[in-house]
């Protein structure tokens, strides 16, 4: 008998494996194809796109001669200019999730393609990932332009906590997508305009550290600041990547990680949960296709 | 060929298909104010076969449920209640999987991305049907070439026509090789000589290939030319299914005309027929007209020696616009509804059944 069970475990988990390659393989069909109509859609209007990214790099040097009126104290870790551009770059990375899921549905509801994309026969989960791919893409892009030009013009930045640095991150992404998921999910049943992003969007700029410290807040609007998950993730980043990150108020760079990580846990299934519903919702009330 | 194809099972099947809309939830209604104020009854206790290379057209005024239909078929609304299946597959248990059998062509042509080639076009959809490579670089020629649009396979939707615009939204239908076509309205935008050779192709391509076609329609000229398979709905039910002739018997009561040579002669003739006690005639100077659909093979003899004083007999049939009409304002009879061939006809048959409506308090759509 025991012989048996030896027998079939390995044939199991090798169908297994082989059901999860190929998930993964359809995953990355669809996700590239997806990506594809970004990027063949995005050239066909090239004066919008070269637009699109010059615009970050004038911040940059805006960014630039604020700091030149700015006293950079141990609160800015002594360098305001270092300080904002990687808080802008941050907040433009995690932001290019949580915009791109809900702005690429509507506009895809907007030209009337939304139907044709349902009855394709892909896992609808995929299809707010799909839309976002391209525009997740080239905000990274343009971040590490942004990155690379503050450099350039006097970032200052410290090699040695670059994997950290990109492990916090990473992790600050996936828990802005789930954050996405969850207005995409809104977008679904709402059509148009997008109340979750409009306020998460301004809570970000006033609460999460992009331009100034956050202990210069007021106690409330503090405590309100570590709910939002770009609180850590620039804090985290800042603190690993700045010359005087260490003496920064705010989180730990492993409170950071922590704190990043348990959102992407709980988020993640949440959000993705949400959009299950909203898809179930829009098939009864057959909204799903309108807009 | 998959079972999906086998030609004693049918492709589609709908079985007391009813999609009642519901007034949205206040926190719902929040977000997007709904029309709904009332429960909307938009499908009611449908049931119909589609069978392998069978095209069944369903027509019907706006607000008569054909795009609810559709839209359950393919998964887009969940039913109230009753049974749906593609392929043999529930489409309300495993939709993903049921779709792969379909190829879908919406009403609007902006389900096109009109900025790509029609080359472009139906690569991305291939892609999404997990088709890659030479294999998909091939479907794609073969479906162009299918419905003529290979010479101009590089322009972009914008730059197509109408017409080709809906040939193009058939070949993204025909890429995967599905078994069940389901095309709202196919031919809504296209002019008639485009439109009668697109239902040509498509009719075409139903008895060749095997393909399953659901088809709606608000043409006449189209719905006469597919009035063998039939499906009448409004306010969401059936309300005539099958042949247009079963439909004439049904609702067409023609009326037999006799004129005679003298108003003299036409009263002798009235006087005889009303003593058989069995036939509706009325008189007008020297016309008989005679109602209830008779056969002037039983009515002509029964005339005796004025036989030869009639000068024109006339049984003529209703326009089909008028039929229609008649149709879909009258009180159906029963027959009509039923009129369909029996589901165990063989695959060239479709079957759709919709009993009277209740007297219930739901809002028919309209």
């Amino acid at each position: 008998m025991t012989a048996v069970v030896t027998d079939v475990a390995p044939g199991r988990r090798r169908r297994r494996s082989a059901g999860l390659i190929a998930q993964a393989r359809r995953a990355w069909q669809v996700t590239s194809a997806f990506t594809w109509l970004g990027y063949t859609e995005e050239l066909a209007y090239p004066l919008n796109f070269a637009l699109k990214q010059i615009q970050p790099i004038f911040t940059v040097v805006v960014y630039y001669y604020v700091s030149l009126l700015v006293d950079s104290g141990p609160n800015v870790a002594n360098d305001y200019y270092s300080f904002v551009v990687v808080g802008a770059v941050v907040v433009r990375m995690l932001d290019s999730g949580l915009g791109a899921f809900s702005s690429t549905l509507e506009a895809t509801v907007n030209q009337g393609r939304l139907e044709s994309l349902l009855v394709e026969p892909i896992r609808w989960k995929l299809i707010p990932f799909g839309l976002a791919s391209w525009s997740i893409m080239t905000s990274a892009i343009t971040a590490a332009v942004m990155a690379g030009l503050g450099v350039l013009i006097g970032v200052d930045v410290k090699l040695d906590g670059v994997v950290t640095a990109t492990l916090i991150l990473a992790l600050g992404i996936g828990a802005s997508h789930a954050l996405g998921i969850v207005a995409a999910a809104v977008k679904l049943i709402s059509k148009r305009g997008n109340p979750f992003v409009t306020l998460y969007g301004m809570a970000v700029v006033l609460l999460c550290g992009l331009m100034f410290p956050v202990s210069s807040l007021p106690v409330p609007l503090r405590a309100l600041s570590y709910l939002l998950p770009p609180t850590y993730a620039i804090q985290g980043i800042r603190r690993t990547l700045l010359p005087g990150g260490e003496g920064l108020t705010g989180p730990s760079t492993m409170a950071s990680v922590l704190a990043l990580g348990g959102f992407c846990v709980v988020m993640y299934p949440v959000s993705l949960w949400l959009y299950g519903r909203s898809v179930d919702v829009g098939r009864r009330y057959g909204t799903l296709a309108g807009y | 060929m998959p079972d999906s194809r086998r030609a004693d099972s049918p492709l589609v099947e709908v079985d007391h298909l009813t999609k009642i809309f519901e007034p949205s939830p206040a926190w719902m209604s929040i977000m997007l104010k709904s029309s709904i104020k009332e429960p909307v009854r938009a499908v009611h206790d449908l049931s119909l076969k589609v069978w392998p290379g069978q095209l069944s057209a369903v027509v019907g005024p706006n607000g008569a449920g054909k795009s609810t239909l559709f839209r359950v078929l393919t998964g887009l609304i969940t039913p109230t209640s009753g049974w749906v299946t593609v392929a043999g597959i529930d489409v309300v248990g495993d939709a993903r999987t049921a779709r792969r059998h379909i190829g879908f062509m919406p009403a609007d042509d902006r389900s096109l991305n009109l900025r790509h080639t029609c080359w472009q076009n139906l690569w991305f959809h291939g892609r999404l049907q997990g088709m890659s490579g030479p294999k998909l670089r091939s479907a794609i020629d073969e479906s162009l070439a299918t419905v003529g649009l290979e010479h101009v396979h590089h322009r972009t939707g914008h730059a197509l026509s109408s017409g080709m615009k809906a040939r193009l939204q058939l070949a993204r239908a025909l890429l995967h090789e599905p078994s069940i076509l389901i095309l709202d309205e196919p031919t809504g935008t296209v002019d008639p000589v485009g439109a009668y050779d697109l239902l040509q192709l498509i009719q075409r391509l139903a008895a060749e290939r095997g393909i399953a076609v659901l088809l709606s329609s608000h043409r006449l000229e189209e719905i006469a030319a597919l009035e063998d398979n039939v499906i009448f709905m409004n306010h969401g039910e059936v309300v005539h299914t099958g042949s247009m002739d079963s439909l004439r018997e049904v609702m067409e009561q023609p009326i037999l005309r006799l004129r005679f040579d003298t108003e003299a002669s036409a009263r002798a003739a009235h006087a005889r027929l009303d003593a058989f006690g069995d036939l509706e005639v009325s008189i007008d100077g020297t016309e008989l007209a005679v109602a209830g659909n008779p056969s002037p093979g039983v009515v002509l003899p029964r005339l005796g020696e004025q036989l030869a004083r009639i000068e024109a007999v006339d049984r003529s049939r209703l326009p089909l616009q008028e039929l229609i009409s008649r149709l879909m304002r009258a009180d159906v009879p029963s027959e009509a509804r039923t009129a369909a061939t029996p589901a165990a006809a063989p695959a060239a048959d479709s079957t759709a059944t919709s009993p009277a409506a209740p007297a219930d308090t739901v809002r028919s759509a309209s």
